[in-house]
């Protein structure tokens, strides 16, 4: 009888304590009895945006003919205002959320906007090919100007200091954003719906490589 | 029986023979060890070639040190990783140099960092605010000050801690006129504000500063890039501006190639080691400022663009870490020696140290 209590006992332990272990284990920004991107899809949804589209590296063709100062670079990291940065980021073995952010304007250089769990959207500073040791893309949109990709980086800016929004699916709300939330929004609110670049391939929430694969924009950057 | 007994001492003599005398070398004996990816290897020089020793120890959860986030004691190096799997959020790492362990910590970021032989100091950037860390060698945090941003936001891009006092280089952006600034704020060790300087040179196309030395009375800091070129990227910065913490004066030194992005110093032969971003430009272009009669010399140690190198210093010799390999350059002789390392399946270096 007594063994019997232990083994329940034991057993019931491991049914509470294993779901909590399991959740913590996945690092430390995820809140347990929070929604995370990857409880919102199926496995079917998850295959799918790992297979990448294949794009070939044009480099930054919107400014490649401008008249470099300096000795021209093909397919290299880029600064430019605006550019949009993606990296894939696997927060478990299987799934991958990937992360986008877009590269900041003036005055604040070398640096990218980002919105992320802990600090909300905020600038961090660096190349993503050191902050990253995972694969990283940087994509222009095709449909837009120089001067307009700007515009979208000043916007973004505007947006430093707000909190993390962890309702994937509400992407119309501008008083919080996630990280592919972010960069599309940038984009969509200041050079209108032709500079829409959501795929809406994962119902209404925005993944990070819906940026990277879609036809309106073209791949300026890849690090394997 | 008696038999038996000479028997086993015979076997016993020879296992002992076999393996007892056969020497195996371990990291402990290695010259300096090479992270690649999660793990370090360990080598030794043997006649101007590598020898492997082996793995030394390997950092969990797929983070990896950065190249570029290293300050190295007698004992262990300090520093912080990537962020795969976790944007926005490095691991600080100690990597002990006897034991070849890391202790990690998962706190937030070391924007900046800097270790003043008994405690480290690092910060934590936000919009609203900077948070000041002290912890102990050991990782143990010590003391925590926050400091409110009364700018749109406030970067410490340095940390040098210089007698009783920690030199922070701060970049900050004016509310109101979207203006870059560049400051230095003075705090004592116990992380209390005690001067915030202005540093800037120009108001025109003021650009970070984003690294800094300390030689004698002075502070040397890079500014690397100024303004946007035609192409839109951030335009080419010449200058290392000087602070001298005494009379307060500002000054510069010109540079002949673009991009001084990070900065170092040989006290032996009183030079500025300085790093030119690799992303403009070409040929992983090094140079050399000699304080004694200023003159300048810049090697190349690599081809094309996007060769970024970890530099550390060892008995009089500089050591630069590409992905793939060592060069090792001695100034007096303006010699090379290159080591490759592909042939120790490394692909992905980030950061070398020499044993204790």
């Amino acid at each position: 009888m007594k063994k019997k209590n232990i083994v329940k006992c034991i057993t019931l332990g491991f049914l509470v304590v294993l779901p909590l272990y399991t959740v913590y284990a996945e690092g430390p920004s995820i809140d347990i009895g929070v929604p995370t991107l990857e409880s919102q899809y199926s496995p079917e949804q998850v295959t799918a945006w790992n297979a990448e589209v294949p794009k070939p590296v044009v480099g930054d063709w919107k400014v490649e003919n401008a008249g470099a100062a300096n000795e021209a670079r093909v397919g290299s990291w880029s600064w430019r205002d605006g550019v949009i940065c993606i990296t894939d980021a696997k927060l478990s073995g299987i799934i991958n959320h990937g992360h986008a952010g877009i590269v900041a304007a003036a005055p604040y250089h070398y640096a990218v906007i980002e919105a992320n769990p802990g600090t909300g959207v905020k600038p961090h500073y660096g190349s993503w090919v050191t902050r990253y040791s995972g694969q990283v893309w940087q994509v222009g949109v095709k449909s837009t100007s120089v001067a307009q990709d700007q515009k979208a980086a000043q916007w973004a800016a505007r947006q430093i200091g707000k909190p993390y929004n962890r309702e994937f699916y509400n992407v119309w709300t501008r008083s919080k954003f996630y990280c592919s939330q972010l960069v599309w929004a940038a984009y969509r609110d200041t050079a209108g719906p032709s500079a829409d670049i959501s795929l809406n391939s994962y119902g209404a929430a925005i993944h990070p490589f819906e940026l990277r694969d879609h036809p309106n924009t073209a791949l300026i950057y890849r690090k394997y | 029986m008696s038999g038996k007994i000479i028997q086993k001492s015979i076997l016993g003599l020879s296992l002992l023979f076999l393996f007892g005398c056969q020497q195996t070398e371990s990291p402990k004996d290695a010259d300096f060890v090479i992270f690649n990816q999660q793990k370090s290897l360990a080598f030794s020089f043997y006649s101007d070639k590598l020898k492997e020793i082996g793995e030394a120890t390997e950092l969990k959860d797929g983070r990896v040190p950065r190249w570029d986030y290293v300050k190295e004691t007698d004992e262990a190096v300090y520093g912080k990783t990537t962020e795969t799997s976790h944007p926005g959020s490095p691991l600080i790492y100690r990597y002990d140099k006897t034991k070849h362990s890391f202790k990690t910590i998962d706190d937030g970021d070391a924007y900046a960092m800097g270790f003043d032989g008994e405690f480290l100091y690092r910060t934590d950037v936000f919009t609203d605010k900077v948070v000041f860390y002290k912890h102990d060698e050991l990782l143990k945090e010590v003391l925590k000050k926050e400091f409110s941003a009364e700018t749109a936001l406030t970067l410490t891009n340095g940390i040098l801690p210089i007698g009783d006092k920690l030199y922070v280089l701060i970049g900050s952006v004016d509310k109101d006129s979207g203006q870059h600034e560049n400051r230095l704020w003075v705090l004592d060790k116990n992380l209390n504000k005690l001067e915030d300087i202005a540093i800037d040179y120009t108001d025109q196309d003021r650009g970070g500063f984003l690294r800094m030395v300390n030689v004698g009375h002075k502070l040397y800091i890079v500014e690397p890039s100024r303004g946007l070129r035609n192409d839109g990227e951030p335009g080419p910065g010449n200058t290392i501006v000087t602070y001298d913490m005494e009379s307060r004066e500002l000054g510069k030194i010109k540079v002949d190639t673009p991009y001084p992005y990070d900065i170092f110093y040989d006290e032996e032969r009183n030079l500025l080691v300085i790093y030119h971003y690799t992303l403009y430009v070409k040929d992983a272009k090094w140079t050399f400022v000699n304080l004694d009669d200023n003159s300048q010399r810049t090697i190349s140690l690599a081809e094309g663009f996007d060769q970024d190198a970890s530099f550390t210093q060892h008995n009089g010799d500089y050591y630069f870490l590409f992905k793939n390999k060592l060069v090792k350059y001695n100034y007096d002789n303006d010699k090379k020696t290159e080591y490759d390392l592909k042939q120790y399946g490394i692909e992905n270096a980030s950061v070398l140290v020499f044993e204790k």
